[in-house]
């Protein structure tokens, strides 16, 4: 009796403990996905400060990209997100965000020593920096492919960097990303950033 | 009776004794300044940065004497050149000049840009070295980090205060993005 009383309460343990945990990996929903992706605590988002500079990147998975698209269109389904993966097709994504220590002034403006220098910035920002992006994955590097620098015409205190690198035929993430940035302008020095193969494996899947 | 007394008596004693004890360690915690110091020298050599910026500026420097040597090579030729005519062709000995000014020209020109590339390197480790340093310290609880560089700033640290193993391996992983 003792044992039969014992497997029950196995059984409803385990029961329950599916329930739980099979909500949990049954993927989220495109809110709660985006949410993740951005929540710094998953390791997709790391961020440093150097030289009176906040360097920001986001490693964005492709389904990422897809529904924040498909959100701001206003239409979400899942031949719309298949048709966007399509669309986006083989890469790495990162976005890339620099922004001032005190949060006022625009990043192309800050500790200016002259005003030759703003258009110094803005012009190696929109024409040469994307040779300066090269990405570490394993011990291939990968150069950037993929760049867009976001002018916001001084409206913020930070400037974004949409870049991507090739994936050919979409491989797994099995090792470590390094992005690293040589930046020629800001006095930094070489800038790396790693998002962890452990941590993107993590991500959860997407339900529509 | 009497020794159950006791016994009662005595674990109060050693409650309060106990309570006494942590009530102590967390106040004196509280209170204590940590300190550690770092060796600048041991630091710096052994900052992954400085060490990819030093392949750099070789390579820069290996350019620029690759195209000084071959200035120089070139003034080599038409200086036997020269002295094959006896000195007597005045188109070459004008050509001879100006090629020994634009050598020397060039030579201190690309000296001047070694050198400003590597004042400008040496900001860069630094940029890097002092916000990881003080990222260390602030996540570490530190009240004082300080640099010793045999220059008598501090004349004397314990050894068990050193803790520049420790910002070695901090540095480099915050360089290379993994903390």
């Amino acid at each position: 009796m003792n044992i039969i009383k014992q497997i029950r309460v196995f059984i409803f343990i385990a029961v329950l403990l599916t329930g739980i945990f099979g909500c949990a990996f049954n993927g989220l929903n495109p809110k709660k996905y985006i949410k993740w992706v951005e929540n710094e605590s998953n390791g997709l988002k790391v961020s440093k400060k150097i030289n009176h500079f906040i360097y920001q990147v986001q490693y964005k998975p492709v389904q990422y990209i897809a529904i924040r698209e498909a959100l701001s269109e206003g239409k979400i389904n899942n031949d719309i997100i298949n048709k966007k993966l399509r669309e986006l097709g083989q890469y790495y994504y990162f976005t890339v965000q620099i922004s001032s220590e005190d949060g006022k002034t625009p990043m192309l403006k800050y500790n200016l020593k002259s005003t030759g220098e703003y258009y110094q910035r803005l012009n190696y920002f929109v024409s040469y920096a994307q040779s300066d992006f090269t990405l570490l994955n394993g011990y291939d590097t990968i150069p950037c492919t993929l760049y867009h620098f976001e002018e916001n015409y001084n409206l913020t205190p930070f400037n974004r960097m949409v870049i991507g690198f090739e994936n050919p035929n979409n491989k797994a993430v099995m090792k470590d990303l390094t992005l690293i940035f040589n930046d020629n302008i800001l006095n930094t020095g070489i800038v790396e950033f790693t998002i962890e193969s452990k941590k993107i494996k993590k991500i959860p899947k997407l339900k529509i | 009776m009497n020794s159950k007394k006791n016994i009662v008596l005595l674990s109060v004693i050693i409650f309060i004794i106990f309570i006494a004890t942590v009530f102590n360690f967390i106040y004196f915690k509280k209170t204590m300044i940590k300190t550690g110091y770092i060796d600048l020298k041991e630091l710096y050599n052994k900052f992954d940065l400085k060490k990819e910026m030093e392949r750099k500026l070789s390579s820069m420097q290996a350019f620029s004497n690759n195209f000084i040597d071959s200035l120089d090579l070139e003034i080599m030729a038409l200086s036997k050149q020269s002295d094959q005519s006896g000195g007597k062709n005045v188109k070459l000995e004008d050509m001879i000049k100006e090629q020994k000014r634009q050598y020397l020209v060039k030579k201190a020109e690309l000296e001047d840009r070694n050198k400003e590339m590597a004042v400008k390197y040496d900001e860069q480790i630094w940029n890097q070295l002092n916000q990881y340093i003080s990222d260390y310290g602030e996540t570490n609880h530190y009240q004082y980090v300080f640099g010793v560089q045999g220059t008598g700033s501090i004349m004397y640290a314990s050894k068990q205060n050193n803790i520049t193993e420790d910002v070695v391996s901090y540095v480099n992983q915050r360089f290379h993005g993994k903390k």
